[in-house]
């Protein structure tokens, strides 16, 4: 896996990498500044140290110097007592050596021909064995060796004109030994002042260089003397040792900034320079051939070096320490090396332990991805990871754990719910159909009947509605009714069925509609504790004569589309289970083939999607456009309405009951083809009088004796009926009665002038009670009902009418 | 109408004759008074010359049979005709009076 996927994919790696960089940024800077802090520090502190040391080879010299200068001028303060004697001298030149080990050989050099037996130049001389301890003694002057006069930069000549103790240039032994030597001269002079000789004490430089190896700051430093006369006296070179010009050598060895260098020093100046080659290199001592090779390596023959010198006044020297920049900054160098490895060691061990100690306290969250992972499957008992440390990981899998609870109680609950809620469905299914099977939903509903075309639907918003309608015939009266209850669903389906209940029951002996609205209010308000109230529309339509009663218990106006279209003129009261009320009712004539169009405000309400509502206008528009089609007999009126809204709400969601009903009366008149009547009084000794009217017209209508009884039972039952409760007893009046067939029935119609009675109200007999339990009374209206078609009871203009029919 | 009772083998035997309507019901009412002290005889009622009968006719037969009942008779009717019997049936009146 490539690295930019690991840290795309791995918290660890992401997170080491990113403490690795950070730290290794920090950790660089930090060595760079502490490199150069260090190296400041380092190098002041190799100045002082080279400065401390040249300070003590300094004056270490000096103090050698001077104690043989102070010996020497002290020898030469009483030089007199032994240098007048060519022999006695030797003590003092013994006495001298012997008593100054840097003394390596001291000489007298005696004015010419001051002892004439020993000829021109005397110079006894007495000096340190070259490599042993004897003291031995020579004459070196003579004819033949007389360089130490002859010579201009001569001790002898030298001194003799500065008259007191001189440093002369160094040299080169004239031995074999080839020793770098200098010599202090100091004149011997006559009472006279004239200069007889003078005494001169030889000092081998090697130790100039013995002390300034001793005091050098390090064992790797190279150390130069040069003299005044343009020479090294001291070089890691020997061969440059009184040998070469250090200008020319400058010159050759290092350029122009060399030369600078070199005149400082000739300057007798104090200080340090950096040099890119080294003047003073080479090697010659057999002590730096340990170092050579190490040295070499670190490039001693390349590479910048430091140079520090100062002057050395008495001799007018110049020394010098060369130290090369490699070897004062190795320490620093070294330091930031280890400490560049350290860090990269920590960086390591870091990012190993970085890396080891998240990765393993970050497992148990790839533990919990991999639960999850199960848990998402559904698996809801999948084990969570263990997780002992309380810390965010710990709390991450409380909260986890607390999920899965609360997931499997959702889902449990869940799955319990949707059981229940399909259980519920199936339930409100049953519900639905039971409700919607209380509604008349065969059509037509009387098909043997030319007089009536009802067409009602009912399309539920939800799976039981709180719409209702409803109609039935009794006694030749069109019972009907169209209402909505408030809310929906089930609560309102429920308010739904008991109203359809109530308006059966109750409509079932009450003929007018507005009482049948009273009695189903006084009900519904008792018992309205959930405050739910219905609208409610009921007509009674009396098919003989197309009469209609109707009283609105806050319903919408129901149609009439006949000669035209109009919403009827009812009162609109106000709605059932409100409170209590007195209800109006209203009545009109329906001309035949007129269609009385009812519905809910699921017709004028229905939505479409933008919540435009289908509207009063646009049914009554719909109800013209049938009229002048000529299709408005209530199957075609509905589906066109239907259709309209259909289109209207263009799929929008249905927001209520859809409901509606049509009811067109199509009576026809017919010909009349017998027409009879009596009027009898209110006894019942007139009965047999009503028996010869009624046998009368059984004969001209060719009744046979069975028919002709049972319309002589019903006629006798329902005259005798108003006899008895029209006119309470001891009243008089009149009752009359007139018999009409046409060619397909016979219709009675019985008149009087007494108090209402409505006889059709009457509650039906029990006709399965034993003898014992069945009251003697109620039999009458019974059997009028058993024997006739249809009973139908009218008051009208203060009359009591009656009408039995039946069919031929 | 005409009603006559008369006594036969130990029972009370009514017999109709004619109309039993509303009209002649009181009469007939009257007539059948006798029936009251029916104890220790069993009630026939003749109906073979019986034309008509109306709701008033069947009270005054229900009144006969719970008269006779608690007195342990049993009230028969015999020679109904098929309309008269279609009537009786109507109203469950049939279930109630034995037939013979």
């Amino acid at each position: 896996m490539s690295l930019s996927k690991r840290l795309n994919t791995s918290v660890a790696v992401r997170t080491t990498f990113i403490a690795l960089l950070t730290s290794s940024l920090i950790l660089l800077l930090l060595a760079l500044w502490q490199s150069h802090q260090v190296r400041k520090v380092v190098v002041e502190e190799v100045q002082r140290q080279a400065s401390r040391s040249m300070d003590n080879a300094i004056n270490t010299i000096i103090d050698r110097l001077s104690s043989v200068e102070t010996a020497v001028e002290t020898a030469s303060g009483y030089a007199d007592v032994f240098a007048k004697d060519e022999k006695s001298c030797y003590q003092l030149l013994e006495r001298l050596i012997n008593h100054n080990a840097d003394i390596s050989a001291v000489t007298l050099l005696y004015r010419d021909q001051y002892f004439p037996n020993q000829g021109s130049y005397y110079a006894p001389t007495v000096y340190r064995e070259f490599g042993g301890k004897n003291i031995l003694t020579d004459e070196i002057g003579g004819p033949d060796y007389d360089f130490c006069y002859l010579e201009t930069d001569s001790n002898w000549i030298y001194t003799n004109k500065l008259r007191h103790g001189y440093w002369c240039l160094p040299y080169l032994d004239s031995m074999s030994t080839k020793r770098p030597m200098v010599t202090y001269s100091v004149p011997l002079y006559e009472p006279d002042s004239t200069i007889y000789a003078v005494l001169c004490a030889d000092i081998d430089l090697n130790w100039v260089k013995k002390i300034m190896d001793d005091s050098k700051p390090y064992p790797y430093s190279r150390v130069s003397v040069v003299s005044r006369d343009q020479q090294f006296i001291c070089h890691p070179d020997s061969s440059c040792i009184l040998g070469v010009n250090v200008f020319e050598h400058a010159r050759k060895k290092g350029g122009q900034k060399s030369i600078e260098l070199i005149r400082r020093m000739l300057r007798w100046e104090r200080g340090s320079d950096t040099m890119d080659t080294n003047l003073f290199e080479g090697m010659d001592a057999d002590d730096f051939a340990d170092e050579l090779s190490e040295y070499n390596k670190d490039g001693w023959n390349s590479g910048p070096v430091i140079v520090y010198f100062a002057p050395v006044g008495r001799v007018q020297w110049s020394v010098s320490f060369t130290i090369p920049e490699s070897k004062i900054l190795e320490g620093p160098n070294d330091l930031r090396n280890n400490m560049l490895m350290i860090f990269l060691f920590t960086l390591l061990m870091t990012s190993i332990v970085l890396y080891v100690v998240i990765h393993r306290e970050l497992r148990p969250l790839k533990d919990l991805a991999d639960s999850t992972h199960e848990l998402a499957k559904g698996r809801f008992d999948v084990p969570l990871p263990i997780i002992r440390h309380n810390d965010e990981i710990g709390h991450l899998r409380q909260a986890f754990s607390d999920m899965q609870t609360s997931l499997s109680h959702y889902v449990d609950e869940l799955q319990a719910t949707t059981a229940q809620k399909a259980s519920m469905e199936s339930e409100l299914n049953v519900a639905s159909s039971i409700q919607m099977s209380m509604l008349p939903k065969i059509f037509p509903p009387y098909p043997e009947r030319d007089d009536l075309e009802i067409y009602g639907q009912l399309t539920p918003a939800k799976a039981v509605g709180g719409d209702i309608y409803d109609f039935y015939i009794r006694d030749e009266k069109l019972f009907f009714c169209i209402g909505d209850v408030s809310g929906k669903g089930v609560p309102a389906a429920l308010v739904m069925v008991m109203t359809r209940a109530l308006f059966r029951t109750i409509s079932a002996h009450e003929a007018s509609p507005e009482r049948v609205l009273a009695q189903m209010n006084e009900t519904l308000s008792e018992q309205n504790e959930s405050n739910m109230f219905v609208t409610l529309f009921i007509g009674v339509l009396d098919l003989p004569t197309g009469r209609l009663r109707c009283s609105n218990a806050g319903h919408d106006v129901p149609l009439i589309v006949g000669e035209q279209v109009a919403f009827m003129q009812v009162d609109s009261n106000i709605p059932l289970g409100v409170m209590e009320w007195k209800y109006t009712a209203q009545e009109m004539n329906v001309k035949p083939q007129t269609t009385i169009f009812l519905y809910t405000d699921g017709v004028t309400e229905a939505e479409d999607a933008s919540h435009g509502q289908f509207g009063e206008q646009r049914m009554h528009e719909v109800a013209c456009q049938a009229l002048a089609d000529g299709h408005y007999n209530p199957d075609a009126l509905l589906k066109r309405m239907q259709e309209a809204v259909h289109q209207f709400v263009d799929g929008a969601e249905q927001s209520d009951d859809l409901t509606m009903l049509g009811i067109q009366y199509t009576k026809e008149q017919r010909a009349v083809c017998l027409q009879r009547e009596i009027t009898l009084t209110n006894d019942v000794q007139t009965i047999p009088q009503l028996a010869a009217f009624v046998d009368e017209v059984c004969e001209a209508l060719n009744f046979d004796m069975s028919k002709s009884m049972q319309m002589n039972l019903a006629l006798e039952e329902a005259v005798v009926n108003v006899m008895s409760y029209a006119y309470p007893a001891g009243t008089q009046g009149d009752i009359h009665i007139e018999a009409q067939a046409n060619d397909v029935r016979l219709k009675f119609t019985i008149t009087d002038n007494g108090v209402p009675f409505d006889p059709t109200a009457k509650e039906d007999i029990d006709t399965t009670l034993s003898a014992e339990e069945r009251p003697i009374g109620g039999l009458g209206i019974f059997l009028v009902r058993e024997m006739m078609d249809s009973i139908n009871y009218e008051r009208v203009n203060g009359q009591n009418v009656l009408t039995l029919r039946k069919r031929l | 109408m005409k009603t006559t009772i008369q006594e036969q083998d130990g029972n009370l035997v009514a017999i109709f004759e004619g109309r039993l309507d509303t009209a002649a019901a009181p009469q007939c009412e009257q007539d059948l008074k006798p029936l009251n002290d029916c104890a220790g005889h069993d009630i026939v009622l003749d109906c073979t010359a019986l034309d008509y009968i109306s709701s008033s006719g069947l009270r005054l037969f229900l009144g006969v049979l719970k008269n006779a009942k608690p007195k342990g008779s049993h009230v028969f009717i015999t020679g109904m005709n098929a309309d008269l019997r279609n009537v009786f049936t109507m109203t469950g009146f049939i279930n109630l009076f034995e037939f013979k």
